[in-house]
């Protein structure tokens, strides 16, 4: 079923290929006419497609839940941050290094704990992202604690805007070459069933890994470039729940273990959220979108993608 | 200085029991069923808005309102078990839609609490609130004894209801092996729904008793919701007496650490600790260890 | 030439002997049956040589070298496939991925360049999976999945085939039809070490037997010799009984 889906979203972005490229032109030269708010609008968009793919990568492709997805995004974050304050370099060069950082964390913390089984791995994700928010608290001579780290802002939103598309269009990319290639067929057997794909002669050890990292690259180079773009940044907003929970809604919302599917879903959420908030006065929105989100989940427990799964296809490694 | 460790201690102690009470209900449902319960901090806090509400409205003590209070709660509990969860399970969704849906119960819970009692911080000041006892020169808070004596009563209730009655026994047997269960004849619909509304009826009840002594807001349950569920696993899912050790370890551990060195390094002490244990215990502390 | 060698291997679960000081040789081009009463260790032992246990005490020896502790995924790449008891397959990919899947991953260095989709074909024409071509191996009935077993042990080019109770759960026509696919492996070359228990299966084709009982080697032979064992008859039918 997942595979017809998927099949889809590859179908989708091989034939539809100019409609793409003619989407991401516009995408583009965007900037040349939008007001600032639809700049932000898309901005955050594209931030959260980015969390949501990322996030995918480890959980729709290889089957592991991370609820701690937050941190490496934090990491950036404060990489960036502390950098600008202390050295005055600016996040747009040093976003690259919260990313390395946060692909090595993936890997010193990946290597013993990838081993625990589902909700295990899970929680114990999430407890890292407390010991990190606590981290940055105390470590205050580095991150200015609780006080947070203020910058001075950016004139202009632009420069986000295309930090943001690029990495969404990266992220969107690398997950459907991964999905078609031997690494993503690799990633797939393990989700299936770790101990046969052991059997099969593939090294999990390492293919979990691999992915781990791969999910932690994109967040800590986007943490960085949020962070200059909200000019502060303190721990509590760095390691915020809030981004994992989006990037898993995001994800589920659409399918996870699809390319496409994060992509729906941050529509989708983000779409909801911004309507329904102009509709609905107060916080009274809250409470339809609560309900509509439910009623979504229980409709297509799938996701949306899983409306464009047959119950026969061929996977995208079978195609003649 | 050892009087002051034995204070932090049994404090740390009466902080435990505090998150034993909270922890075993979500382990029921945790572990038991698998259902990612991202609402149950949000009922705990609900707890403390209606206990508070019946205080404000009739003077009704929470010590004595929460035994009430806990049977609407169960009924929510059964509703949400019957209408959200049964639909994902039967349809053999992924256990993380569980924790979407009741995503969504969260986000209701707290935009209701946020719309009827508004972001204030709210409080039930009960005689005995902020009182303490005095014991060989220690300060001990009332508040919290009461609490413990309370959650222990709750708590050996539920001990005595899941060892000795059939209900009781078919709850911890779906808890521990649900295929198993199943095997033998146990109707896991029923129990289910069963364990589900427990488990929301003892948060009520916890968030009831908390209302004296902490001030909550809507988003109050943040703070409680992502320890819990690193209770439930250092404690080790699907074992209630891990649960329990677990939350004394937590509640122990947090105090010694503030009394030692400061309150702002429990947190890293804490979770580091949860990490350790998996390492060593990939089951948590009582869980089980494979597969 | 000895191709499998198992000296004095041992594991050991808490207090429990699985699999207690067992000998045994495979030469290549055989066929060994390995078989025993429920309970006896053959999984156990086929785990052992698969590199999911490290054995608590012995030796595996593959073509002379030690590959006890070895990891199952380079265990497989050396040569040495292995199926489920109870099938496994990859249930939300095709037949086709699953068989290329192993093809993709479990070869040796040496047999890694190779066309994989027209080496997945030709495997799936040998085994009669070209009509499932791309089912979901979700859908897929007792038969077939074990049938895909067999195919993905063949995808990884390998040396030995562990086959663990290929054919238990399938019909006498289904039996005969995999069991004349098995003798054809046997035939292109390739070591065959099974568990089974369904003895018309075991008796016609296995050069040796080996019987296992409570994790002990209790029996070796051929057929004929093994069948007339009082040891192995005791062992399935009791004390008391003897042959019919």
């Amino acid at each position: 079923m997942l595979q017809r889906a998927q099949d889809l979203g590859t179908r989708v972005l091989q034939q539809q290929k100019w409609w793409i490229l003619l989407l991401l032109v516009v995408l583009a030269v965007l900037p040349l006419f939008a007001s600032r708010f639809v700049l932000h609008i898309l901005l955050l968009f594209f931030l959260y497609v980015t969390l949501a793919e990322s996030w995918n990568l480890l959980a729709g492709y290889t089957g592991y839940i991370n609820f701690g997805h937050v941190t490496f995004m934090g990491i950036g974050a404060y990489t960036s941050l502390i950098l600008m304050k202390d050295f005055g370099l600016s996040p747009f060069y040093t976003c690259f290094l919260g990313g390395l950082f946060a692909a090595i964390t993936a890997v010193v913390i990946g290597y013993p704990l990838l081993r625990l089984r589902g909700p295990y791995f899970a929680v114990s994700m999430l407890s890292l992202s407390f010991i990190f928010t606590a981290l940055a608290f105390n470590l205050s001579g580095l991150t200015e604690g609780g006080r947070g780290i203020s910058v001075r802002p950016f004139p202009s939103k632009v420069p986000f805007y295309y930090f943001m598309l690029v990495c969404a269009v990266i992220s969107v990319g690398a997950i459907y070459k991964i999905s078609r290639s031997k690494f993503g067929l690799g990633l797939i057997s393990i989700r299936e069933d770790e101990e046969v794909a052991d059997s099969l002669g593939v090294n999990t050890t390492l293919y979990k890994i691999l992915a781990f990292a791969g999910s932690a690259v994109l967040p800590g180079i986007v943490g960085g470039i949020y962070g200059y773009y909200m000019s502060y940044m303190d721990p509590k907003a760095a390691f915020s729940f809030s981004f994992t929970l989006n990037s898993i809604v995001m994800c589920m919302l659409g399918g996870s273990g699809t390319v496409l599917g994060p992509i729906i879903g941050a529509v989708i959420l983000r779409s909801m959220s911004e309507f329904v908030s102009y509709l609905i006065p107060g916080e009274f929105y809250k409470l339809l979108v609560g309900a509509l989100f439910i009623g979504l989940i229980l409709y297509l427990p799938g996701g949306i993608m899983s409306l464009f799964a047959g119950k026969e296809g061929s996977d995208v490694f079978a195609k003649r | 200085m050892l009087a002051l460790t034995m204070q932090s201690l049994i404090g740390g102690l009466l902080m435990g029991s505090i998150y034993a009470l909270l922890a075993v209900g979500l382990n029921m449902v945790f572990g038991g069923m698998r259902v990612v319960n991202n609402a149950h901090a949000n009922f705990v806090v609900l707890g403390s808005y209606l206990a508070y509400a019946l205080f404000r409205g009739y003077n009704l003590d929470p010590l004595i309102s929460i035994f009430p209070l806990m049977i609407p709660f169960f009924l929510l509990g059964v509703l949400i078990q019957r209408f959200l969860i049964e639909p994902l399970k039967r349809r053999k969704a992924a256990m993380l839609t569980t924790m979407l849906v009741m995503a969504g119960v969260w986000i209701i819970i707290e935009t209701l609490s946020l719309v009827i009692w508004t972001a204030d911080y709210r409080f039930v000041k009960a005689p005995y609130t902020g009182t303490s006892f005095e014991v060989f020169g220690m300060m001990i808070s009332k508040t919290k004894v009461i609490f413990s004596v309370v959650a222990a009563v709750l708590l050996a209730l539920i001990y005595l209801f899941l060892t000795k009655t059939d209900r009781g026994r078919a709850i911890r047997a779906v808890t521990e092996d649900r295929e198993a269960s199943q095997l033998m004849g146990v109707k896991i619909t029923q129990v289910t729904t069963l364990t589900f509304g427990l488990a929301i009826a003892l948060a009520g009840a916890g968030g009831g008793l908390m209302s004296t002594m902490y001030s909550f807001y809507p988003a109050m349950a943040d703070v409680w919701r992502g320890r819990l569920f690193c209770i439930v696993i250092l404690g080790g899912l699907g074992s209630i007496p891990g649960s329990i050790v677990a939350a004394f370890i937590f509640g122990v551990v947090e105090a010694l650490v503030t009394l030692y060195a400061s309150a702002i390094w429990t947190d890293v002490v804490t979770y580091s600790l949860v990490i350790i244990v998996l390492l060593v215990r990939p089951g948590g502390l009582m869980g089980r260890q494979t597969a | 030439m000895s191709l499998l060698k198992g000296e004095g291997v041992c594991m050991d679960f808490g207090g429990l002997k699985a699999v207690h000081n067992v000998d045994f040789e495979v030469r290549e081009g055989e066929i060994v049956g390995l078989v025993g009463p429920n309970g006896a260790g053959k999984t156990t032992l086929f785990n052992v040589i698969s590199g999911y246990y490290a054995p608590t005490a012995g030796k595996v020896r593959f073509n002379g070298q030690e590959i006890q502790g070895v990891k199952p995924f380079q265990i497989c790449r050396m040569g040495i496939a292995r199926t489920f008891q109870v099938p496994r397959p990859l249930l939300k990919l095709s037949v086709f991925t699953n068989i290329l899947a192993a093809c993709l991953f479990g070869r040796s260095e040496a047999a890694a360049a190779v066309d994989h989709r027209a080496e997945v074909e030709r495997i799936m024409d040998f085994l009669d999976l070209n009509e499932l071509r791309d089912t979901p191996a979700a859908n897929l009935n007792v038969a077939q999945r074990k049938t895909l077993e067999v195919g993905r042990a063949l995808a990884t080019a390998p040396r030995v085939i562990l086959l663990d109770e290929v054919v238990a759960g399938l019909n006498p026509m289904e039996t005969d039809r995999l069991m004349q696919k098995v003798q054809q492996i046997r035939d292109s070359g390739v070591t065959l070490f099974f568990v089974e228990h369904v003895m018309r299966a075991v008796m016609s084709i296995s050069d040796r037997i080996y019987v296992l009982n409570f994790g002990e080697k209790i029996a070796e032979g051929t057929p004929q010799q093994i069948a007339g064992d009082p040891d192995v008859i005791e062992a399935y039918l009791g004390k008391g009984v003897h042959s019919a």
